[in-house]
């Protein structure tokens, strides 16, 4: 029989020097409202994945930024259930 | 906290289980739970190997339990009981030194 001196001693905690990290905020989100008037160019949205999808007159960059492709003015629209788009639009509808 | 049950008889202690983390110190650095280990797996080597008696036991992490058979021998008997007392007395002693991390139960059996 080999003896075990360690029969009853604690675990070693483990994965707690993996914690205690973070990283810089992305200041992501939306940077042009709905109704507000945009030049070509603008960023509508800064975003990671296109939560909000790309309408008319609008743009999408490599990290998903929506940005206006017209000048004009921001509208935001339900697109199905549960997702949004934007568009700009070159006149304002009532 | 380690908890120790001594199972006693009529005649004297039929078994013992020894249960959970010391919690004194880190692993490697463990000393109440080394002694308590010590002890517990000496009392069965004892038994098993010196005395030559078949005991049930059951070894696991944070647990070792060890059982006289029912039926013994006046002698085997004797002899079991000098090194289960033993173990009793030395666990105590723990206990007195280090009573946070270390509760001993007598429990009558039948």
């Amino acid at each position: 029989m080999r003896i075990n001196l360690q029969l009853f001693a604690s675990k070693k905690g483990v994965g707690s020097s993996k914690n205690g990290r973070d990283s810089i905020s992305k200041r992501l989100g939306v940077k042009r409202h709905d109704g507000q008037f945009v030049t070509a160019g603008s960023i509508l949205v800064r975003q990671r994945g296109t939560r909000i999808k790309p309408g008319v007159n609008v743009g999408v960059g490599g990290d998903d930024t929506l940005f206006a492709l017209v000048d004009g003015y921001v509208s935001f629209q339900r697109k199905g259930k549960d997702r949004k788009q934007v568009s700009v639009l070159t006149e304002v509808t009532a | 906290m380690t908890k120790v049950k001594v199972f006693m008889s009529e005649q004297g202690i039929s078994g013992f289980e020894i249960t959970g983390h010391t919690g004194y110190a880190e692993r490697g650095q463990d000393i109440v739970c080394a002694a308590i280990s010590a002890l517990g797996q000496t009392a069965v080597m004892g038994l098993t190997e010196v005395i030559g008696v078949s005991c049930s036991v059951e070894i696991r992490d944070a647990f070792l339990a060890c059982h006289l058979p029912r039926v013994m021998s006046p002698e085997l008997w004797q002899h079991s009981q000098i090194v289960l007392r033993t173990l009793a007395k030395g666990l105590t002693a723990i206990q007195a030194e280090y009573p946070d991390y270390l509760s001993i139960r007598e429990v009558e059996q039948r």
